[in-house]
């Protein structure tokens, strides 16, 4: 058995030693990723940040000498320093006097920092520190003057630290490797966490008597609570740091307030029903519909992913219906158009509560999922109902002729009108500790609120055409949510090891000038369509990495399209401007980075609000009917950046829009006879589908 | 010596000078910081060195990890590699020791009651000529890491179990029941 023991084990050793396995490039990858992070390439942010901690630092230390001086010699009830024996024979009782609480809070804490910094010396050492083991019986202590010749006489009487022997030693090593530009940034994140920890009060009990500095015991006042960390602390905290050199980097624990008032504005579509006519060549189309919103709400958190959001939402919608009367119906001699806005209590307030769902994607960013009910007018108590509204438009060859009229009823109250509402908001937190949010929103009408008809040539004894419609406030919405944070919990500050920020700055902004090529989607818009030019289209966004590899985006876009319709009337033509305004929102996956080069994809939604500026010439126009809207597109684009130089990278990027609806239906005279020249309008709608391609400037940054 | 083979060894010579020249080149190129030198050293003992963290660790991706970090290893010291010996060999003792360095770190390896006889599986050899080296790098993954760990050490690394047992902070007994048991479990494993 033995022998066929040792014949499997040669025999795999064999094999194993003998062949080897091929190279494998993903292996190489994260070696790059890894030399990135580690080699001298260190980014230039990387490099000011330890300036910056380097600053810190120096400033911490100039308020340690100059604070001090300044309280000597001005009052010396802000700062009373007591010099107290330990081997005096009355014991210290802490808590005797209010007036050392915050100074013995403060020594918990450093001594819990000094606990932590002498566990993981125990850890290193294994056998356990002499510290721990040869001087946790002995009170035995030696007063060390730290601060000597480089500071006034006064300030040497005044800062003095008890420490054992090798406390003492720690200290001096300490105070000299505080030239090193590191370990000042080190001391200075120990400072921090030091004098804002406040979490390990009761682990004072663990420390060794020898370690502790408590034979001198230090009185502030507790107004200068801040400094009186950073005067006491830095020598002593400094002992610890050549222990933990690898720990470099200072990650901000970030605090979300509890209680936050959110401000929010936003806009979106809405719809209107229109039913049929008896004479389907006299259906009115909706040429607005869409509302714009305002609301201020109170959101409370009672975890840190639930909140509960009450608020009221003042809101205007625009609604309208038109008609194009072609020359000769209904007795016209010439061609009219006609609009007409319902006025159907469009402006209007809803009382509202969400409930958020939060998923945090980082400390400072999360993604929040919500859902709650919008009540219309809840307080108005006229039995649900509100009075008609209507809105006409005179024929101007009668005045008691409305050409087109509409007459709309609805009700109000906490359940006569409302909406649901299901949204995703993309929040991320300010310094000072405010929420800033973008997002997108369906609201879904449950309850009709608007109902009414709408009738064309209507005189008080005759209507020529009469329908019913209604209108749904159910559409997409966008918004931005601006919160104010109450109750600020203060940052925390912890050490934690360095994480690996890859080739990225974790935000940037970025311009982008494009020029785009439509594709009509019919056959009939392909052929009366002609795009000419964009003549402005860029835009302007910033995005966050929330992943190493994953950003997200939010921009705003402006563009223009300007086309001109194949008609071939030599004395007629029509040409038009469709301005848009568009709020995108992008998913980033970078596929390659590198530090020069990335590749990158793009999933994108945006929204489109149009404008339209309308150049018609000569007399025979074509109109666009369908004026005004909001509209949803879905992208995707790729591209590639190029570092120019430390963090700006000019970028190359493509980009294909898909459409959810027209953006613009046009009715066109069209010529189709032949020697008799007979005109016919033809309706054709105008998509927004294009495939664009651009250049792109990008700045990354640190915040 | 004879003729021939001194005039073999002269043919020979040539090679060998390339060799050692665009390896010294390499050397210098690592030493500069060349990222393209790192990249050729890393590749060319890619083959050789990732088996031995292979047989360590429990996956494909932690024997990257395990393998880059001593190849950072390699990068940052390399001014130290005086050029006595083989470069293969000053490598992979840095591989080595990264790896069990990783190994002592990660891995809780326990003692064992002494008194618990391995289970003596007849062996059986066949299965293993005709698996993939892909295949029974797999197989040696999927042993528990106190079972993986001493079986690497004893019987590809060759080590005694007296330096494993100091290396894992182990008794000889736990390191010859982990080798007994492991060498069962692969054998099934390999079946």
């Amino acid at each position: 058995m033995k022998d066929n023991k040792n014949t499997f084990d040669k025999e795999l050793k064999a094999r194993l030693n003998s062949e080897e396995l091929p190279f494998d490039p993903m292996a190489w990858e994260m070696m790059e990723e890894k030399l990135d992070g580690k080699s001298g390439s260190v980014s230039f942010w990387f490099s000011m940040k330890k300036y910056l901690l380097t600053g810190l630092a120096l400033l911490a230390l100039s308020a340690l000498i100059y604070w001090p001086i300044t309280n000597n010699k001005t009052t010396d009830s802000l700062s009373q320093i007591q010099v107290i024996d330990n081997n005096a024979e009355t014991p210290i009782d802490r808590n005797s006097t209010s007036d050392t609480q915050p100074t013995d809070d403060l020594i918990r804490k450093m001594d819990a920092e000094d606990t932590q910094a002498i566990s993981a010396q125990t850890r290193k050492t294994g056998a356990g520190s002499p510290l721990l083991s040869e001087q946790k019986e002995e009170p035995r202590t030696t007063t060390a003057t730290v601060v000597t010749n480089r500071i006034p006489e006064q300030i040497e009487n005044t800062v003095n630290l008890t420490q054992t022997p090798s406390a003492s030693s720690s200290a001096s090593s300490a105070t000299t490797t505080l030239r090193d530009t590191e370990l000042v940034n080190s001391s200075a994140n120990s400072i921090q966490n030091t004098s804002q920890s406040s979490t390990t009060k009761d682990n004072s009990t663990h420390v060794p008597q020898g370690y502790r500095s408590e034979s001198t015991v230090t009185t502030f006042t507790p107004r200068l609570s801040l400094l009186e960390a950073v005067s006491i602390n830095p020598l002593s905290t400094s002992r610890i740091i050549d222990n933990r050199i690898d720990l470099v980097d200072v990650e901000p624990e970030i605090v979300r307030p509890q209680h936050q008032i959110n401000l929010s504005i936003g806009a979106g579509a809405t719809q209107i029903n229109i039913d049929e006519a008896p004479d389907p060549n006299a259906t009115p189309v909706a040429t607005a519909q869409k509302e714009m919103f305002l609301s201020l709400s109170y959101l409370y958190r009672n975890k840190r992913n639930l909140g509960y959001e009450v608020g009221a939402q003042g809101l205007v919608q625009n609604l309208r219906i038109a008609n194009y009367f072609e020359q000769g119906e209904y007795g016209l001699n010439e061609p009219r158009y006609a609009t007409v806005g319902l006025n159907a209590r469009e402006f209007r307030y809803e009382l509202f509560g969400n409930v958020h769902y939060f998923l945090p994607l980082n400390q400072r960013s999360e993604l929040d999922l919500y859902a709650g009910y919008y009540a219309l007018n809840p307080f108005n108590l006229s039995r649900g109902t509100w009075a008609s509204g209507q809105s006409r438009r005179l024929d101007p060859r009668s005045s008691t002729t409305d050409l087109v009229r509409s007459e709309v009823s609805g009700r109000d109250g906490p359940f006569e009108g409302g909406r649901v509402k299901l949204g995703l908001n993309f929040n991320f937190l300010t310094n000072r500790l405010n929420n800033v949010g973008i997002g997108i929103s369906y609201m879904h009408e449950i309850i009709k609120d608007v109902e009414g008809t709408y009738a064309f040539f209507r005189t008080t004894d005759e209507t020529r055409v009469l329908g019913n419609l209604s209108t749904n406030g159910s559409g997409f919405k966008v918004q931005f949510t601006y919160g104010f944070g109450l109750n600020k919990a203060p940052w925390k500050t912890q050490i934690s090891k360095k994480e690996d920020s890859g080739l990225r700055s974790p935000w940037y902004i970025g311009v982008g000038n494009y020029g785009r090529g439509y594709r009509q989607k019919d056959g009939l818009s392909r052929r009366l369509f002609e795009s000419r030019s964009t003549h402005a289209n860029g835009s302007f966004y910033f995005g966050h990495y929330i992943k190493k590899k994953l950003a997200l985006e939010l921009g705003l876009g402006f563009s223009q399209l300007f086309y001109r319709t194949r008609y071939r009337l030599p004395e007629h033509f029509h040409a038009n401007d469709i301005c848009l305004i568009t709020i995108p929102i992008a998913l980033r996956r970078d596929i390659y980075q590198s530090k020069f080069i990335t590749l990158y994809a793009k999933a994108i939604a945006s929204v489109d609000f149009r404008i339209t500026k309308e150049a018609i010439l000569g007399d025979l126009s074509s109109k666009s009917v369908d004026e005004e809207k909001l509209l949803v597109n879905a992208g995707l684009a790729a591209g590639i950046d190029f570092r120019i130089f430390q963090g700006f990278h000019l970028g190359l990027t493509s980009n294909y829009n898909l459409p959810f609806r027209s953006i613009a239906t046009i009715q066109q005279p069209v010529l189709v006879g032949g020697s008799e020249n007979e005109i016919i309008l033809e309706e054709f709608s105008i998509h927004n589908r294009y495939l664009s391609w651009g250049v792109e400037l990008k700045y990354f940054f640190n915040r | 010596m004879g003729l021939a083979i001194q005039h073999k060894l002269k043919l020979l010579e040539p090679t060998l000078d390339t060799k050692r020249k665009s390896e010294q080149e390499l050397i210098e190129g690592v030493r500069s910081g060349s990222r393209l030198a790192q990249k050729t050293l890393y590749q060319r003992y890619f083959g050789k060195m990732i088996g031995t963290t292979l047989r360590y660790t429990r996956s494909k991706e932690e024997a990257y990890e395990v393998l880059n970090d001593a190849f950072m290893q390699v990068f940052k010291s390399i001014g130290s590699y005086r050029g006595e010996g083989q470069l293969s060999g000053w490598i992979h003792r840095i591989v080595l020791n990264t790896t069990y360095s990783y190994a002592r770190k990660n891995y809780k390896i326990k003692n064992v009651n002494s008194e618990l006889k391995p289970n003596d599986a007849t062996v059986e050899n066949d299965a293993l000529s005709n698996l993939g080296l892909t295949v029974i790098y797999d197989q040696i993954q999927k042993l528990p890491d106190s079972h993986r760990t001493v079986f690497s050490m004893y019987v590809l690394d060759g080590m005694k179990h007296k330096e494993i047992a100091k290396e894992l902070n182990i008794s000889e007994g736990t390191s010859k029941w982990y080798l007994a048991t492991a060498r069962t479990q692969l054998q099934q494993l390999l079946k």
